[in-house]
């Protein structure tokens, strides 16, 4: 009988009106990857935050959610962990500091979207040419910043479980 | 926790082609790509030829493309080969026929990795 004993998450990158995220398995492999919109106002979607992070969850089937905290996101995190609750998903929250310490040498989103692009050669074609700095960013930068979570999530991951005895 | 894996990475695949829906339709001899949705989306299992040619398609075995599915059904087989050779052990057979049985066990034990029985 195989077992396998590797975990799946959805990393997310939750902004306002939108949502960038990757799912990744055992911490190397690429499952998926995308940006979600629901935007408000003249521009509002049907489908809300709630629905599309429900079919986000069902085609994943994750064991975590992980995501950093970030300005203007506070009112839709109760939804997410809502949605995430009703199928027994754990939600995790990393620090940006933490997420930074993963990708030393990098000095801005720039860099650690090269490095991620790098790890996974999938993402290469959508690696965002460098922000001029009157322009906005680009969305599929979301994707990046999301999958930086994602490597931060395992690296803690793998810092808790090798080193269990303190040094002698 | 440890989770099983996804029923089918045919979704991941495709987009590590590049191909859309549509295209990965095409390519089955189809001319829409909505059924081919319904397998990414695990809302219907493919027949054996839409396997076959989702192989075909990403070069990528049908263990590997359907891996959860391939998991629990080698899971459900294993459990079952289990049973029958119990069953097969609890017999008590004379002749040709323990002969027979003591075959059956010797090909369980060597593909299915179960002890020799005392069969042999």
């Amino acid at each position: 009988m195989p077992s396998f004993d590797l975990e799946r998450i959805i990393a997310v990158d939750l902004r306002p009106q939108s949502l960038g995220y990757v799912v990744l398995e055992a911490g190397d492999s690429l499952i998926d990857w995308g940006v979600k919109d629901f935007p408000g106002g003249a521009y509002s979607v049907r489908i809300p935050l709630r629905a599309k992070v429900n079919d986000l969850l069902a085609a994943c089937v994750p064991d975590a959610i992980v995501l950093r905290r970030r300005a203007g996101t506070d009112a839709m995190l109760p939804e997410l962990e809502q949605a995430a609750k009703a199928r027994g998903v754990e939600v995790s929250f990393l620090t940006r500091r933490t997420v930074k310490s993963y990708f030393p040498g990098c000095r801005n989103k720039d860099q650690i979207a090269s490095a991620i692009s790098e790890r996974f050669l999938d993402l290469r074609l959508l690696l965002p040419p460098k922000r001029k700095i009157w322009k906005k960013e680009y969305k599929r930068m979301r994707i990046f910043d999301a999958a930086a979570t994602g490597i931060a999530y395992f690296g803690e991951k793998q810092k808790q479980t090798a080193a269990p005895f303190p040094p002698s | 926790m440890a989770a099983q894996r996804l029923a089918n990475y045919l979704k991941t695949y495709r987009k590590k082609s590049g191909l859309t829906q549509r295209e990965v339709a095409y390519l089955l001899g189809w001319k829409r790509g909505e059924q081919f949705v319904r397998y990414e989306k695990y809302q219907e299992f493919p027949t054996l030829p839409v396997a076959l040619g989702c192989q075909a398609i990403f070069k990528v075995p049908v263990t590997e493309l359907f891996a959860g599915t391939n998991d629990s059904i080698t899971s459900e087989v294993g459990a079952r080969v289990e049973m029958l050779a119990a069953e097969l052990e609890k017999r008590n057979d004379h002749g040709k026929q323990a002969r027979s049985t003591a075959r059956k066990l010797a090909w369980l034990a060597a593909h299915h990795g179960r002890p020799n029985s005392p069969h042999q």
